[in-house]
């Protein structure tokens, strides 16, 4: 069945930056544990807290991840940051338009994946081409 | 447009968020306005005045400008901004607060959260309004007051004066005894208006009055002068026993009214040929008036609520009546001179009200 189907984590998806991976892997992680929820619950309140809960995530992930590029001097960075703004003004919309939580879901999956496969890429793009080491300027989570 | 409806604003470039902001909004309760372009922004808040309005920051002409080009046309110069702006554009959070506005929506936000502040901010907004409206108001009624109303009294006090002299020198007495009462009542009615507006303008703004460095003797003196006549009718004597001079910093007019009040009572509880002594001395950092009189005097009871706001008037050993806010507002201009005022008083014997006032340093 469909429903079950969680998103898993795929090479395609690596930046490279181990940093950033780790928190793509959290936030994919969260958004499982939505869909795991959806399928187990209508509990409205707890659903709703599971929103909350991505939603606080996706505001620290996206501050760590400027942060990251200000430090490298990553050239889209103002572009990026916008996209950022523009995710959580749709999420707004989706979150208080009376969607359900399917479609929610749905919603949050294909911003995940439109986002990470195609403008944190960019990110790996522009270390390898300007051949930037970022063991010196970022510490490396070693989880 | 009804009149009751609370008027807002939203201005967002992207079509999408006013319609569902907008829905948010009951429409009994509220008139709402969506807007998406700056050009349509421009007229209407030239046309309407808005009790709030929410606004995006992040649109092709920034919100920061367009939160200034609407204060620039004037109609909605006071109106409450609420910005709208993502949560981690911290920079212009912190930029929205700094420029006035009034509070920030940070997306994405709560429902409540939005209609609720929207709601606060936008009664507040009314209320304040409405509070300016009935100050204008009020200080239309004082200068009508204080001009034209408080100006025939004295037109009524002069001729009514001159007709009792006249109505007495041909002998008719029972006609004087009219003139006397309009005369006793216009002169009553005068200082009950001079009390009230006093008393009103002492409420208000403490800007109306300027506090300048006055003489306390002299002051006495000028008041005096003023309740002289109305002692001389009683044959009462008013002696002064004036201390070394002594400055104090004090509103003239204010003060001027105290002791007219104070001394006006002295004389009106006095009886026919008693005394009224008015003496000054300085003691430590203060100066002390002390106006005694050999009047009726007042029990214990009268003697605690005499300075109360509540408390009704007795008329005086001819007949003269008042108002009841002549000594509280005594005490009132007392205080706001960081002075004191206090009575101590024996039935039929007479009563002493002293006025402690600090010093100019």
């Amino acid at each position: 069945m469909n429903n079950s189907i969680i998103i898993p984590w795929q090479e395609k998806y690596e930046t490279g930056v181990d940093r950033i991976d780790f928190e793509h892997k959290i936030f994919l992680e969260l958004l499982n544990s939505f869909k795991f929820a959806i399928d187990r619950t209508t509990n409205k309140h707890e659903l709703t807290r599971l929103i909350i809960e991505i939603e606080k995530y996706a505001e620290f992930h996206f501050i760590s991840e400027e942060n990251f590029m200000q430090r490298i001097h990553y050239p889209e960075l103002k572009d990026h940051r916008i996209e950022h703004f523009e995710l959580l003004e749709k999420f707004n919309i989706a979150k208080n338009s009376n969607c359900n939580f399917d479609d929610f879901y749905s919603f949050l999956k294909e911003w995940f994946i439109q986002h990470t496969f195609e403008e944190d890429i960019k990110i790996k793009k522009y270390l390898i081409m300007n051949n930037i080491d970022i063991t010196d300027s970022f510490y490396q989570i070693k989880i | 447009m009804e009149a009751d409806l609370i008027k807002i604003l939203i201005i967002d470039d992207k079509q999408e968020n006013l319609d569902m902001i907008s829905g948010f909004f009951d429409t009994e309760k509220y008139y709402v306005r969506s807007l998406s372009k700056y050009e349509d922004v421009i007229r209407i808040v030239g046309e309407i005045e808005f009790d709030l309005i929410l606004l995006d920051v992040r649109m092709p002409v920034d919100g920061f400008t367009v939160c200034n080009q609407i204060k620039m046309a004037g109609k909605n110069r006071q109106t409450p901004v609420i910005f709208m702006i993502e949560k981690t554009d911290l920079e212009n959070i912190r930029k929205a607060f700094n420029i006035g506005g009034r509070d920030v929506i940070a997306k994405p936000f709560e429902i409540e959260e939005l209609v609720s502040k929207v709601s606060i901010h936008s009664l507040l907004n009314i209320h304040f309004k409405r509070i300016n409206e009935l100050m204008d108001a009020k200080n239309k009624i004082y200068s009508i007051i204080s001009h034209d109303l408080r100006t025939p009294f004295n037109t009524l006090i002069g001729f009514s004066d001159l007709l009792i002299e006249n109505l007495r020198e041909s002998g008719q007495f029972e006609n004087a005894k009219y003139a006397e009462i309009i005369h006793k009542i216009s002169v009553k009615n005068l200082e009950l208006l001079d009390n009230l507006l006093v008393y009103a303008r002492n409420l208000d703004s403490e800007s109306e009055y300027t506090m300048s460095k006055l003489n306390v003797n002299k002051l006495l003196t000028e008041t005096i002068q003023i309740v002289q006549p109305s002692a001389e009718l009683k044959n009462i004597s008013l002696s002064q026993t004036f201390g070394p001079s002594a400055e104090i910093m004090g509103v003239h007019d204010l003060l001027a009214t105290m002791l007219r009040n104070i001394l006006t009572n002295a004389i009106k509880y006095t009886p026919i040929d008693g005394k009224v002594e008015i003496s000054t001395y300085v003691s430590n950092n203060f100066v002390d008036i002390k106006i005694s009189d050999t009047g009726i005097g007042m029990d214990n009871e009268m003697v605690n609520t005499i300075f109360n706001e509540d408390k009704s008037s007795r008329k005086g050993t001819s007949g003269e009546t008042g108002t009841g806010y002549g000594l509280m507002l005594s005490k009132e201009i007392a205080d706001k001179h960081d002075g004191s005022i206090s009575v101590s008083s024996i039935p039929d014997k007479g009563s002493i009200f002293t006025i402690k006032l600090p010093l100019h340093k």
